[in-house]
């Protein structure tokens, strides 16, 4: 190839070089890092740092030393540093290579990486805010999740979730009906917020008389507290689980009465059998059981004494010899017929 | 119907239509003066979210943010024209035509009293 023509490639590939917008290109010498070329744009975002490139070194920040290891190890070493160009720093990556191991020469190509750098901080910022929002949904979601715990029983609330929809349940199973004697008057003499307070005291109790003994509350209406064992879980000893609750809820009663100033008298009682167990509704739902024994559950306690439980003969006689059968009679159940009934007390007393 | 942010290329899009907009307000002497000491990085970031509300995407901007984001800092309506005009110059430079434009000049608009 004659000069003048490796004289016009020369011109091309510089004007070639100086035409590139977005990256600095410079080539220097790797010994002594005096520049040999840089293209404009080089030049002109490098000239706010240093009047003019000579040398490499007159960049701030070059580690000369890790420039040297970087290119025997890695062949090639990247750097990250800020030009301040007119007023506001702009910053740059500057990445060395090696050009040509004959002539030993780097190629240090660099980019305005304003925008890649602009890009990363806006996305932080939004993983951030997402961090936040699912903070926030979790926070919200556990709080519904609570809600419905209290109106369904765990196992329920899994399948509803899961499936949108909870099938019913039907088990053998038993039933507490729990009432406050002469409630209407209480609530007719008493300040309401004390009298709330009150119960809402025993109520929460009865709750952890219920989990202590597997059983599961099913709802309050009024001044009733319906509770049941074998339900949605299966419970082969339901109706020992039920009259130990049951005989709790009495000691609590006791106990609490023998200091309180206002005293609470409850009747309970207890049947068992096959029980419905379902989720009502549409908008308003709630967890709800059905069957004989819950309507029987309910005319028992109606006609319990004061603080007694109330069972079917049939349903004491499951339990063995842990608790003692007073007062056996027949009595005439609305709706059922002629039933052998009996007062339930322990033996011993069971305490939570 | 799909929203104008998702139209122009979702949050990459914006956010580099955004960070093309910074540059042209800091070149303009102008405006540039409201940003000697802003955080640049920030305020595209803030920015993405608050154009993508406007374009129907993700994020928010709510009037009381951009009211307490530019108290005490004496912009004239004036200025306000210029970053106005430099948003929609960088936003037709990007693609956006007539109608969609529109939109987005008038919402702009709507927050002049927020921000003067």
């Amino acid at each position: 190839m004659s000069d003048a023509r490796l004289e016009e490639r020369f011109e091309h590939f510089v004007k070639a070089f100086n035409a590139i917008r977005t990256h600095g290109i410079v080539i220097a010498q790797a010994d002594t890092l005096d520049v040999k070329f840089a293209n404009e744009w080089a030049m002109h975002r490098l000239r706010g740092a240093v009047n003019a490139i000579t040398n490499l070194t007159d960049i701030e920040d070059i580690d000369q030393e890790k420039l040297a290891a970087d290119i025997e190890s890695k062949g090639k070493y990247v750097l990250e540093t800020e030009f301040r160009f007119v007023k506001r720093p702009i910053p740059l990556r500057l990445t060395f290579t090696r050009l040509t191991r004959q002539d030993d020469l780097l190629l240090l190509e660099f980019a305005d990486i304003t925008k890649e750098k602009r890009m990363n901080f806006a996305l932080d910022t939004y993983a951030r805010d997402l961090e936040q929002q699912n903070a926030d949904l979790r926070r919200e979601r556990d709080r519904s999740e609570k809600l419905l715990l209290n109106i369904m029983p765990p196992t329920i609330y899994e399948e509803w979730k899961e499936h949108g929809l909870a099938m019913p349940v039907k088990n053998d199973a038993s039933v507490l009906m729990m009432d406050f004697v002469g409630f209407s008057s209480i609530s007719l003499e008493r300040d309401p917020a004390e009298m709330i307070g009150d119960m809402n005291d025993i109520f929460a109790a009865f709750d952890k008389i219920c989990e202590h003994f597997g059983c599961e509350r099913i709802k309050t209406l009024g001044d009733s507290y319906i509770a049941v064992s074998g339900l949605p879980v299966p419970q082969p000893n339901h109706e020992q689980s039920i009259a130990r609750a049951a005989n709790s809820f009495v000691h609590y009663i006791t106990k609490r009465n023998a200091d309180a100033e206002h005293k609470w008298n409850l009747r309970i009682g207890l049947a068992s059998g096959p029980i419905i167990g379902s989720i009502v509704g549409i908008q308003k739902f709630v967890f709800d059981v059905f069957g004989m024994p819950v309507n029987l559950a309910a005319r028992l306690e109606s006609i319990s004494e004061e603080d007694q439980i109330t069972v079917p003969v049939e349903f004491a006689e499951r339990l063995g010899d842990e608790f003692l059968r007073h007062d056996i009679r027949t009595e005439e159940i609305k709706g059922i017929g002629e039933v052998d009934i009996c007062t339930l007390q322990a033996k011993t007393k069971t305490t939570p | 119907m799909t929203t104008l942010f998702k139209k122009y290329g979702g949050f990459a899009a914006v956010h580099d239509i955004m960070s093309t907009f910074y540059d042209k307000v800091l070149d303009d002497p102008q405006p540039a003066v409201f940003f000697d000491d802003a955080d640049m990085e920030q305020l595209v970031a803030h920015q993405t979210k608050f154009v993508s509300s406007l374009m129907g995407g993700p994020g928010e901007a709510p009037d009381t943010t951009l009211r307490a984001a530019h108290q005490g800092l004496a912009i004239g309506d004036a200025d306000f024209d210029r970053v106005a005009e430099l948003l929609l110059e960088t936003l037709t430079e990007a693609g956006m035509s007539g109608g969609d434009l529109d939109i987005i000049a008038e919402v702009v608009g709507s927050k002049r009293e927020l921000i003067v």
